[in-house]
């Protein structure tokens, strides 16, 4: 390893997020190096579930966003050498009382004003999508839109591609320093030596906030944590993303929508259930300010149990394999921070994705490239300045 | 409804000879524990273990290990100690709490002290056919027969002639299961004399330098095909069964999730916690006993039991400092015996050079000695 | 026969020449291994195991009678008794039984020697069971002296010693799955080596080994011998998979049961 290197352009970060931009970077034709402290889908990107999930974004930019992202899936997984399992399987947002009914109606004709496909379903037409649905279930809204995808595939099919594109990925190397002169970034220090380079993107997921000291900027970003139990592999069961309510009033912090009683709300719980190609069901999740603690715990693992039998009580009889925690790049409102650094040149944030890391990668990918090579974006980014919270 | 809790002021996980004889131990210092085992019945690989046992008198020798176990068991209940079978620890989290699943439903545990004595796992490696049905451990050949009195095949194939395939060829003998051979890799028989004698007068072949090569047959298997290492030709066995016997592995899941730190020493078998001679581990309150602690006979495994247990209880404040370092000395004294031997040396060096890595707890020192840190983080 | 009794045979000369006067314990145990359970059944005190447990045993043989006790006892059914009262070249010998069938006296056996080859065919005179509960049986057999000292056991039926067809030419070794429960073969895993990785985590993240039901419990040491190969490191190095719980597979309805 040469002690000093360059490159023009340096992400921070090798997950989902830093793979894509990586990614439509060199597609663009520029010079990229991945700097990652660990290994390629080591963080939040290999420890959460493969929601690609359009309903349950809120009405406005961030439904914008997504729906831009969404589009950009079919094409990745072509293009891609890595099956990333995408399937445009539609999902299933269940209310289990006629309050959380209302508000999820209020919600689907906001979603549908912005051009998002989503449908009504009574406690009958569920049953159309389900197996077999719990007695709380009082019915729920479908956006035929929503799919799912391996986000372990994904992280690595993109920064495979951008590696055979031209990407130098320097994996275990660790961010120490980043040298700004001028007010322009010149150099970023790791553990594997020096490398010279004029544009720097933080792609560092829950390690932003960190990474953001080192040039005197406060990335408020906090690691959130969720966990998901994982059961054996089955024939396909679930056709379709599942979520209950409340996990859309725990992401989006609608109080109609919050868990009743205070143990889950402290939890933070809010059902997700998905099938992966491989057969087996992820089942979540929990929302989480734990530190950088991504143990899982007793008390989430038997309440994400006790959930998943309200919803879809056939799951019963199955096995329970494991459970893992991840944690999220959770920003103060829940949205990505994407943008550019007032005071400093050539430093670009793409991070605080929250939950959504995985839907939105192909639009932070498209939008960061176009932000470090163009100067400017197709897309209107400014909901997500880092400046909203001042 | 909310995950029901309960607490104990020492959990002994596994009710093999190693924790039974934990929980005898720190029962009669007053500190009887709450023992918790997956199996059906208390006492471990001993209740599948038909033959009679070495070791001394303090370890029941000359007696069946069903009839050990039977006489552990009886024994802890009979000082007060909590047996509950049929009740799998789902995990040891870093912060000393149990999630159990028994028959009064999924719960949390709060130990106030925690001996681990979990045992070891068979292990296995792949070849051609090892996932045909026919295929199988030693030691579950041997619950098949013993425990379940149900034939795995008509004819079997031993790999490995170290006790565990010496004894369970005989015991499949016993069962009715022809026993075309054992192989053998080494130049050596790997366990006991009398063990290989006693198959060898029964009329079945040690084949050293015999290597597993594949199990053949369509849905089962048919046949096993072995290579000669020394002449350089292979052989194939007709046999419905294919033993493996290729050695044992602490099961160290539980301390692993625990953060305890691991340690490899081959000739205990691999990866297991650290701990000192009192079989305490760098966890407070957390011990561990028994073939956890490296594999070893089950008279080891008593005798670690009974330090563990020993030791709980002076930790406790439960024991007299005195009586308890006169009572280790003693057990101490009886497990170096134990260790004597050509069979037993390699293993008393290991564990003495595990004993003797206490810069390990502080990290930096060990690596050198060939210790390996692991908190079982991924 | 007497000739090829040493001293090196652990006191196995004054066995044979107590055993003029009657049955007498012949010790076959070479080893040091930690067993002293022939020193408890011995109500006499002939047999020491000394100065400690691993020790070989020794016996006084003027203070053995016979009884059989140690036969039954030995776990390692090491210990056989030697009668050579009838004097007229046959001698009685006794062995430990613990095969299927129900001996009685009376039955033809195949007597055999150490490797299981018959030395010749006899009666069985006695019967004796000893050793608690689920006893050990003693069976008392006539045979010429001179194989006496080889005598090791009793058979109903020989087997013939299998060795194996000879195979003609060594077959193909096909490819084969390194983890069972994701069905990730050898190849699979051994290409992926050979593109750069060298973690168990990677190895997992691009193939799915140890993702299964089984958590990687009898995959991991073969991944980590694969991935030692592939670096020329030492397999320990090679690091583990995180244990997650559940350790053992619950049901959901267990884990999320209404009585927890």
């Amino acid at each position: 390893m040469p002690e000093v290197m360059s490159s023009e352009v340096v992400v921070i970060g090798g997950g989902v997020i830093g793979a894509a931009i990586a990614y439509y970077l060199c597609r663009e034709g520029a010079e990229v190096m991945i700097v990652e402290e660990d290994d390629l889908a080591s963080g939040a990107s290999g420890a959460c579930d493969g929601f690609v999930s359009l309903q349950t974004k809120a009405p406005g930019p961030h439904l914008r966003l997504a729906m831009e992202s969404a589009q950009l899936f079919p094409e990745l997984a072509e293009d891609l050498d890595v099956d990333i399992e995408y399937r445009r399987c539609g999902g299933l947002l269940l209310a289990t009382s006629q309050e959380q009914m209302k508000e999820l109606r209020g919600r689907a004709k906001a979603l549908k004003a912005e051009g998002l496909e989503v449908e009504i379903l009574a406690a009958g037409d569920v049953k159309d999508f389900l197996p077999e649905v719990g007695k709380e279930v009082k019915g729920g809204s479908y956006c035929p839109l929503d799919a799912r995808v391996n986000p372990i595939s994904l992280t690595l099919g993109l920064a495979k591609k951008a590696q055979e594109m031209g990407a130098t990925i320097l994996r275990g190397c660790k961010v120490e320093n980043i040298v700004v002169t001028n007010n322009r970034v010149r150099e970023v220090h790791t553990t594997a030596g020096s490398i010279h380079s004029r544009r720097v993107v933080c792609a560092a997921g829950v390690g932003s906030n960190q990474i953001g000291k080192m040039i005197i900027v406060d990335v408020p970003v906090l690691p959130q944590r969720g966990q998901i139990l994982v059961t054996e592999s089955r024939e396909p069961v679930l056709k379709t993303l599942v979520a209950g309510a409340e996990y859309l009033g725990t992401k989006a912090n609608i109080q109609a929508l919050m868990p009743a009683d205070a143990e889950s709300a402290k939890l933070g719980l809010g059902f997700t259930a998905e099938q992966t190609a491989s057969g087996n069901l992820l089942l979540g999740s929990t929302r989480e300010f734990v530190g950088f603690d991504n143990q899982t715990t007793p008390e989430a693992m038997n309440a994400i149990a006790r959930n998943a039998l309200r919803y879809l009580p056939w799951v019963e009889d199955m096995d329970v394999i494991r459970s893992f925690a991840g944690l999220r790049p959770c920003s103060p409102d829940g949205l990505p921070i994407l943008g550019t650094i007032k005071g400093i040149r050539g430093f670009y944030l793409a991070t605080g994705h929250s939950g959504d890391g995985i839907c939105l990668a192909p639009v932070t990918g498209v939008t960061i490239s176009e932000l470090v090579l163009d100067g400017e974006t197709s897309l209107d980014i400014a909901p997500f300045s880092l400046y909203r919270f001042k | 409804m909310k995950l029901r809790r309960e607490s104990h002021p020492l959990v002994v996980v596994g009710a093999g000879p190693a924790g039974l004889c934990a929980a005898l131990e720190a029962a009669e210092a007053g500190l009887p524990p709450l023992v918790l085992d997956e199996g059906s019945r208390g006492g471990g690989q001993l209740v599948k273990q038909i033959h009679r046992f070495f070791g001394s008198r303090e370890h029941g020798a000359g007696k069946r290990g069903f009839q050990i176990a039977e006489e552990l068991v009886s024994g802890c209940l009979g000082k007060g100690v909590e047996i509950r079978l049929g009740h799998k620890v789902l995990g040891f989290f870093p912060d000393g709490r149990l999630l159990v699943d028994g028959d009064e439903g999924v719960f949390v545990l709060q130990p106030g002290a925690t001996i681990l004595a979990t045992g070891a796992v068979e292990k296995s490696f792949p070849f051609p056919g090892w996932t045909l049905p026919g295929v199988m451990g030693a030691g579950a050949a041997q619950t098949l027969v013993n425990q379940h009195r149900v034939m795995p095949g008509k004819r079997a194939l031993m790999v490995g002639a170290g006790n565990v395939g010496l004894i369970v060829a005989y015991q499949l003998l016993q069962a009715g299961v022809e026993v075309a051979g054992v192989i053998e890799v080494n130049r050596a028989v790997g366990g006991y004399a009398v063990h290989a004698g006693r198959l060898r007068r029964e009329g079945v072949p040690i084949l050293l330098r015999h290597r597993l090569r594949a199990a053949e047959g369509k849905k089962e298997v048919e046949s096993v095909l072995v290579e000669d290492m020394e002449r350089g030709t292979w052989k194939r066995f007709s046999v419905d069964t294919l033993c493996l016997a290729v050695g044992m592995a602490p099961q160290a899941e539980l301390a692993a999730m625990r953060g305890c730190r691991l340690v490899y020493l081959s000739e205990l078998g691999g990866f297991l916690p650290w701990h000192d001679r009192a079989m305490r581990t760098d966890r407070p309150g957390v011990y561990v006993a028994g073939d956890l602690a490296g594999v070893e006979e089950a008279s080891v495994a008593m005798d670690e039991g009974r330090l563990a247990g020993l030791a709980a209880a002076l930790d406790a404040g439960v024991l007299d400092p005195g009586e308890a370092a006169e009572r280790m000395e003693e057990v101490m004294d009886r497990l170096e015996l134990l260790r004597g031997g050509p069979f037993g040396e390699p293993r008393r060096k290991a564990k003495e050079r595990l004993c003797s890595m206490t810069g390990l707890v502080t990290g930096g020192a060990g690596r050198k000695a060939g210790i390996r840190g692991r908190t079982g983080r991924r | 026969m007497g000739s090829e009794v040493t001293d090196e045979t652990n006191g196995w000369q004054e066995a044979w020449e107590a055993a003029e006067n009657g049955a007498v314990a012949v010790m076959d145990c070479h080893e040091e291994i930690p067993c002293n359970p022939c020193q408890e059944a011995c109500p006499n005190g002939a047999i020491r195991v000394e100065p400690h447990v691993c020790a070989l045993p020794r016996l006084d043989p003027g203070a053995c009678n016979g009884c059989g006790r140690c036969v039954a006892l030995c776990p390692g059914m090491a210990v056989f008794l030697l009668d050579r009262r009838e004097r007229n070249g046959f001698a009685r010998v006794t062995v430990p039984y613990e095969m299927g069938g129900k001996p009685v006296e009376g039955d033809v056996v195949q007597v055999v020697d150490g490797e299981g080859k018959a030395l010749t065919e006899g009666k069985i005179l006695k019967v004796r069971a000893w050793g608690g509960e689920a006893p050990t049986l003693l069976l008392t057999v006539r045979v010429p002296e001179e194989v006496a000292l080889k005598v090791r056991g009793v058979r109903y039926r020989l087997i013939e010693l299998d060795e194996g067809l000879e195979v003609e030419n060594a077959p193909p070794l096909l490819d084969y799955p390194i983890c069972r429960c994701e069905d990730v073969s050898l190849q699979n895993v051994r290409e992926t080596l050979r593109s750069g990785v060298r973690s168990l985590l990677t190895l997992r993240r691009a193939t799915r080994v140890g993702l299964g039901y089984c958590q990687g419990l009898f995959c991991q040491s073969s991944l980590r011998e694969e991935l030692a190969a592939a670096a020329g490191r030492e397999a320990w190095k090679m690091g583990s998979f995180r244990v997650r719980p559940p350790v053992r597979p619950v049901k959901l309805g267990r884990l999320g049961g209404e009585n927890a």
